[in-house]
């Protein structure tokens, strides 16, 4: 069967833009195979800080460069006699397709074309030597091939060698921190009794001791507590009265010194409550040791007292303060979530002390300015963030120095002075509320510049943080780790 | 008739006109064949050699050959051109006197212009305008040359004493300069056999006629070229030029001028010539490189430095042609 030579143009033809769009694609893939090594180059070797996204979009320029290539170089414009002489000068035919071209181009059917035709059909077509690759394109590919294999290989190592020496470099105490937090959060989960959650972590605390150290001592920087026993827990007894009155003996002795002092003056009737000198020395001791200034205040309002009714009244209200918060802290440990928990808080503190209690967590004063008695908010399970070290309401003198008293006739959904505490935001930071739990004791919170306006998220302020690591001279190498902590428990918000 | 036909009487025609030289010329299969080819073309060719190496008799033997009129200038420092071209003479005819043109020996169909550099310049431009316009213009008349016009001149090499070189402009009329070498050994002693023996050298008779040279001419320009190889032709005859992005290290040292258009028509017809004498339907790259070299030897002209090196303009177009390829 004679050669159809026209076939036979269109089967070099297709061949021909096949290698073109090979050619094509391997030049696209070169130069972004190119691009992305010396990408993979710069980030292993020069430190280069390449994000993902980036890397991601040249993978895919990669991929769509070779594809798109190999379309466009489809579609490039062919020289058809230059090809087809091409053919010819390969397979030796003496410039017969060429001719052939000609002929056909000049129009009609001539029988000088039959005649080429003819000898046209009495040529071999060897096709592997019809249209070739050239070397070059081969190279080209190749290159581009051996450059993507490259850039694959100098990510990868540089992600295995830059992971390797990070685990390595990371110092020890930070990773037992990190451990320790793994198990915090593990205690948490399966206990959540506040009691064993700060145990838990006090415990975590102990075990890590340098660990916990310089956070211990930046966080006694920000509060006047020690930190020990606010960020990590240690005084997260149910009974708020305990901690307000520092540790549980100490609790307990007040509690029998002012039971003690209230029978007495039942039994005394007729002259009112008179006040001992032991009374006064046991008060002033205990004055010293409760760390609630509102019970302190209260504790030596009662010492320097001449007054039996006021005498009366400053020790229902101790006793309703050391007693009554442990009733509304206990209550909370029993509520379901915070959401749903918070208005049955509210009737379920229903003395004045309890109210003063959960508001005074937040605002820090009451509305008449009296101070009150700090707020302890214990978390229920659903609370519990498996990042969060603890949840310690605090009082707002305590916070970092930040807060301050609001003025009497200041509304009370305002933020207070400096404080960071926005009326809207209280219903959410109640003692049930939903970002109570963003609140750490110790936190150098700043409220938002436009808090006035704005109701903001809680948040801390980075450079005092930064600030005051470095007044404590705390080795720059953790200052990350103690910012990571406030960024976790503030959720990242500024 | 055919284009194939065409062809194949035009290939056969060829076939017998080789023949027939070959008959009476030994050897020189070059020389034959670009002189049928510029026969085919329609062109003048120009034999360059020494005395002696039967240049002459070749371009008797295709006259001979071909059956038409054929006639012979033997150009010395003294010929005038109205040697070439004719004259106008005065003769009485009936009752009065009157200039009658005597046409010269130029109006034939193969004209030998036998040593042309001998002739002083003034003479040899006397062959210009029938060279190109196939015309002679003698005082206000101007007479048409017979066709086929085909000028076949010798010249001895420029080097000898005695000679004119010729001028640029009537160089560049031929369509190829054919160098004629010496015979080989046994060429030369199968010519020594030939003039020797008691039968006397006989020119060959004719086998063909001027309408079968004509046909033939016509099919030589239908035999397809491709586009690509028309382009090599081009690019090959600009990078000539000293000043061309294709010349060579050589050519820009040596050339002054480079070839003129005339050469790429020579190239591309003598191609298709060259293809036909092959029996070929199409041109090749073998037909180009065949042509290549005598139809530009005579057109690129050397600069002071490549005449007094001694560069020969072969070579030159040997390395154009090696440096710039096809594809």
């Amino acid at each position: 069967m004679p050669l159809d030579p026209v076939r036979l143009e269109q089967r070099i033809l297709r061949a021909h833009r096949r290698h073109l769009g090979f050619r094509t694609a391997s030049g696209a893939l070169a130069i972004s195979a190119g691009l992305l090594l010396a990408l993979a180059l710069a980030e292993r070797f020069l430190g280069l800080a390449v994000p993902r996204q980036l890397v991601l979009c040249l993978a895919v320029l990669v991929a769509a460069s070779g594809a798109l290539g190999f379309l466009l170089g489809r579609r490039r414009r062919v020289d058809i006699p230059r090809l087809l002489l091409s053919v010819d000068l390969a397979l030796g035919t003496g410039e017969r397709l060429c001719s052939w071209h000609e002929l056909r181009c000049r129009g009609g059917a001539s029988e000088l074309r039959c005649r080429v035709e003819d000898e046209i059909g009495k040529i071999e077509w060897p096709w592997r030597r019809v249209v070739r690759l050239r070397a070059r394109d081969v190279l080209i590919a190749g290159a581009s091939a051996l450059a993507l294999a490259l850039a694959l290989t100098v990510g990868t190592v540089g992600e295995r060698t830059t992971e390797a020496p990070s685990a390595r470099s990371v110092p020890a105490e930070e990773t037992g921190y990190e451990e320790a937090r793994v198990e915090i959060s593990k205690e948490r989960a399966a206990s959540f009794t506040p009691r064993e959650l700060s145990t838990g972590v006090a415990r975590a605390s102990s075990s890590e001791g340098e660990l916990a150290a310089p956070y211990e001592d930046a966080l006694a920087e920000i509060l006047p507590t020690p930190p020990s026993a606010t960020v990590f827990g240690e005084p997260s007894e149910t009974d708020a009265g305990a901690r307000s009155a520092g540790d549980a003996g100490t609790g307990e002795s007040l509690s029998d010194l002012l039971s003690r002092i209230a029978r007495r003056g039942q039994e005394n009737s007729g002259r009112g409550l008179q006040l001992t000198d032991e009374d006064k020395a046991a008060l002033r001791e205990m004055a010293e040791s409760v760390p609630d200034p509102r019970l302190r205040q209260l504790l030596l309002a009662m010492i320097d007292e001449q007054d039996a009714a006021k005498l009366e009244d400053q020790l229902e209200a101790s006793r309703r303060l050391l007693g009554g918060a442990g009733v509304a802290a206990a209550e909370d440990l029993e509520e379901p979530p915070l959401e749903s928990g918070r208005g049955d808080e509210e009737e379920a503190s229903g003395s004045e002390a309890e109210r003063a209690l959960a508001e005074g967590s937040l605002e820090g004063t009451s509305s008449d300015g009296v101070p009150e008695a700090p707020g302890q908010v214990a978390l229920s399970d659903a609370q519990i963030d498996s990042d969060d070290l603890g949840s310690v309401a605090f009082p707002p003198e305590e916070q970092g120095g930040t807060a301050s008293r609001r003025p009497d006739n200041d509304p009370p959904s305002r933020s207070s002075g400096a404080g960071f505490v926005l009326g809207e935001l209280l219903t959410e930071l109640g003692a049930s509320g939903d970002l109570r739990r963003f609140f750490t004791k110790g936190i150098p919170f700043e409220p938002p510049a436009d808090a006035a306006d704005v109701v903001g998220g809680p948040g801390f302020d980075g450079e005092a943080l930064r600030t005051l690591l470095v007044a404590r001279d705390l080795p720059t190498s953790r200052h990350d780790v103690v910012r990571v902590y406030f960024e976790t428990i503030t959720q990242g918000e500024p | 008739m055919t284009h194939e036909t065409a062809i194949e009487r035009s290939h056969a025609l060829t076939q017998r006109l080789r023949g027939a030289v070959d008959e009476v010329i030994v050897g020189q299969e070059g020389v034959v064949t670009m002189a049928l080819a510029a026969l085919l073309c329609g062109g003048h060719l120009l034999l360059e050699g020494v005395p002696g190496l039967g240049k002459t008799l070749l371009v008797r033997s295709l006259a001979s050959a071909l059956g038409l009129r054929f006639s012979r200038i033997q150009f010395t420092p003294d010929l005038m051109p109205a040697d070439i071209v004719g004259t106008n003479i005065l003769s009485e005819d009936g009752g009065g006197r009157r200039f009658a043109f005597s046409p010269g020996p130029v109006f034939a169909n193969v004209v030998l212009a036998d040593e042309i550099n001998r002739a002083t310049p003034k003479t040899q431009s006397a062959l210009l305008e029938a060279m190109e316009e196939r015309t002679v213009t003698v005082g206000h008349v101007t007479h048409a040359l017979a066709a086929p016009f085909l000028v076949l001149a010798t010249q001895n090499p420029i080097e000898m004493e005695g000679t004119y070189p010729l001028p640029e402009a009537q160089v560049d009329r031929f369509l190829f300069k054919v160098t004629v070498g010496y015979p080989t050994e046994g060429e030369l002693l199968q010519i020594a056999e030939r003039t020797t023996e008691k039968t006397p050298l006989r020119l060959p008779d004719a086998v063909a006629d001027a309408e079968a040279l004509l046909a033939a001419q016509a099919a030589v320009r239908e035999i397809p070229m491709a586009r690509p190889l028309r382009e090599h032709v081009v690019r090959l005859v600009l990078a000539t030029h000293p000043d061309h992005p294709h010349a060579t290290q050589d050519v820009r040292s040596f050339v002054e001028y480079g070839a003129s258009p005339r050469a790429a028509i020579a190239a591309i017809l003598g191609a298709k010539a060259h293809a036909l004498l092959a029996g070929q339907p199409n041109v090749r790259l073998l037909d180009i490189e065949a042509v290549f070299r005598p139809a530009l030897v005579h057109r690129v002209v050397l600069n002071f430095r490549g005449a007094a090196e001694g560069v020969s303009v072969s070579s030159l177009l040997d390395g154009l042609w090696k440096e710039n390829r096809v594809l």
